[in-house]
């Protein structure tokens, strides 16, 4: 073809292309008023203040928060001292591992949750066995594929390198020589036997040295937190007025996807609120795992948490006889609760893959086109149905979930392990791009 | 005499009369197993803990939501509810609810279950509230209460007395 005949073709292509991106521009409809009161109740600005823990009398103590920070990356607290809660719950991958289930001294039969933000939530775990962070971290502690340790060996280890900052904190360590080295309420047979051999004022006072170090954990993650995402900066443009500056953050597509969200989709249903989460329990008909045990989720973790001595009611909590509400005001019982499963936050999600309480689902497509599918649920009954999305539908919902991008928010220090020098670790805000979990 | 026309064994299996008969129960049996599963579909509605009750339909005027004064649903009790700060999504939370008979006095001494959910979800609230105190004066205090979305919900307060037993629904709009 001649060189005009390219140019023309050329020149026509560019206006089309201009035209094109103009009018897509100008026909994005606009919100309605129902869904903007949707939007607005999903920013991160809409976020209470983060709640006080009764149960917790060292929650917001500074110094708790430096001991927990301290052995949150401490491998010595484990069986086989290469196990710490950053070994599964690791800062560059927003304090979660990437993998389907967890890799301790053995392997779990869940997938390992982010810590970050759950300070807003009254149940931990998938199945909510848990009714505070402090309690939550003692559960793998004392997990036979998680640390694989037990209480009494945890009590030395904090005579050996914490009793200062520790008894500063909680008071007097018990007398620990005559303690055995190692044992513990766990299925370890000479740790049990140990255990059961112990007198009971001994076992009290080990237990709540284990308590306390629960205790100091969570006043570290507490601190962990959200941060805005693309989602919460297109918002406040959209609220201000500012157009122009909204289509700067959000694509068409996005826009698309984030109408679908909380319209057709549903996925506002569970996922709502600033953390994109109900806090609460959903059979979603996640398919189970071959080779793994039965998995009851919500049933199971109900008995569980009001059995746990840990739990708010019980006597290592701080809390008062009016405290303790979502515990002693849960709902228990149901059929709703075989096989539901906590809804996870949607902040962040895209980075965390994969997904579902046994890693099930690979990538966010996956899981758009499980909702798309609801399909039957191996027990219990699935709470989703059919969506009937068109494929363009399914793109434009996974590309708001990607839009969803907050990056863990705290301060730089507690992002790393203690001592740790900041150039050899990924801050926060400044994560470079990890495409793990894409 | 015996005749051999119509009698079904004597006809070859290939006659119009046994495939139409061979049609038919197929229809038969296909529509009836499109009705059954049809039929489970229709019954596999959003049913986790159902509320069990009947909510009626979604009130209209803005005066009908919220927790003030209404009378139960034979006239027995005039109620009302009030919660100590504005309800939060999400948030657990106690309430407070006045229970008066219809001639105007408090109700003392009787006894008062709450229950709920979301109507156009099929579901319950996601708590199991209690009363756990009478604060006297026809004052009962409700623990418990949450709200886990926004939306329509109904709060439904049965009422037992020497006055006899009623029940009143209340509607928010979170």
């Amino acid at each position: 073809m001649k060189k005009e005949g390219w140019k023309a073709m050329l020149a026509t292509a560019v206006v089309l292309a201009v035209a094109c991106a103009a009018t897509t521009r100008l026909d994005a409809p606009a919100w309605t008023p129902g869904e903007l009161e949707t939007l607005r109740s999903l920013r991160i600005g809409t976020l209470e203040p983060l709640p006080p823990d009764p149960s917790n009398r060292w929650a917001d103590d500074e110094r708790a928060v430096a001991l927990g920070h301290r052995l949150f990356f401490d491998t010595r607290l484990s069986g086989n001292g290469e196990v710490s809660c950053a070994t599964c719950h690791r800062p560059e991958l927003q304090f979660q591992d990437g993998t389907p289930l967890a890799a301790g001294v053995g392997t779990t039969d869940r997938r390992t949750m982010t810590v970050v933000a759950t300070a807003h939530s009254p149940w931990l775990f998938w199945d909510g066995r848990k009714d505070s962070q402090w309690s939550q971290a003692l559960g793998p502690l004392e997990s036979p594929v998680e640390h694989g340790g037990d209480r009494t060996r945890y009590a030395h280890l904090v005579g050996r390198h914490y009793r200062v900052e520790y008894e500063a904190l909680f008071g007097a360590l018990p007398e620990l020589d005559r303690l055995p080295p190692s044992a513990g309420p766990v299925p370890d047979p000479a740790a049990s036997r140990a255990w059961s051999a112990m007198a009971a004022g001994d076992r009290e006072a080990v237990s709540l040295v284990y308590a306390n170090l629960g205790k100091a954990l969570a006043a570290y993650q507490r601190r962990l937190e959200f941060g805005p995402a693309r989602f919460d900066r297109y918002m406040e443009a959209v609220l201000a007025g500012e157009d122009e500056r909204a289509r700067g953050l959000l694509t068409p597509q996005e826009e698309e996807g984030l109408r679908l969200f909380i319209g057709k989709a549903q996925c506002v249903t569970c996922h709502n609120g600033p953390l994109f989460t109900d806090n609460f329990f959903h059979n979603t008909g996640v398919p189970a795992v071959r080779g793994l045990p039965e998995d009851r989720g919500r049933a199971l973790g109900a008995i569980q948490v009001q059995e746990d001595e840990f739990n708010c009611v019980g006597p290592f909590s701080d809390a008062g006889p009016r405290d303790c509400a979502e515990l002693r005001f849960m709902a228990a019982e149901g059929d709703e609760l075989l096989r539901a499963y906590k809804t996870p936050t949607l902040r962040g999600v895209a980075r965390r893959a994969p997904y579902m309480h046994a890693g099930q689902l690979s990538t966010l497509t996956d899981v758009v086109r499980h909702y798309d599918r609801a399909p039957r649920a191996p027990a219990g009954r699935s709470e989703l149905r059919r969506l009937r999305l068109s494929q363009s539908e399914r793109t434009a919902l996974e590309a708001f979930l990607r839009a969803l991008d907050s990056p863990v928010e705290a301060p730089p220090e507690l992002l790393r392990a203690p001592g740790e020098d900041a150039a050899a670790a990924d801050d926060g805000p400044h994560d470079s791009l990890d495409q793990t979990g894409g | 005499m015996r005749t051999t026309t119509g009698n079904p064994r004597t006809q070859p299996a290939d006659t119009p009369r046994w495939s139409r008969r061979a049609k038919a129960l197929g229809v038969v049996t296909f529509v009836a197993l499109a009705l059954v599963a049809t039929g489970c579909g229709a019954l596999m509605m959003p049913f986790h803990h159902s509320m069990g009750f009947d909510a009626g339909s979604r009130p209209t005027g803005e005066r009908e939501y919220g927790f003030g004064d209404r009378l139960s649903k034979t006239g027995l009790y005039r109620v009302r509810a009030e919660t100590p700060e504005p309800i939060r999504v999400g948030r657990i939370h106690e309430m407070r609810v006045h229970v008066e008979t219809a001639d105007g006095r408090p109700a003392e001494d009787a006894t008062l279950s709450v229950d709920g959910g979301m109507p156009d979800h099929g579901h319950g609230l996601p708590t199991h509230p209690q009363v756990t105190a009478h604060l006297g004066g026809g004052e009962y205090l409700v623990e418990g209460m949450k709200y886990n979305m926004g939306g329509w919900w109904v709060v439904r307060v049965r009422i037992e007395s020497a006055s006899g037993a009623d029940e009143v629904v209340f509607n928010l709009n979170l």
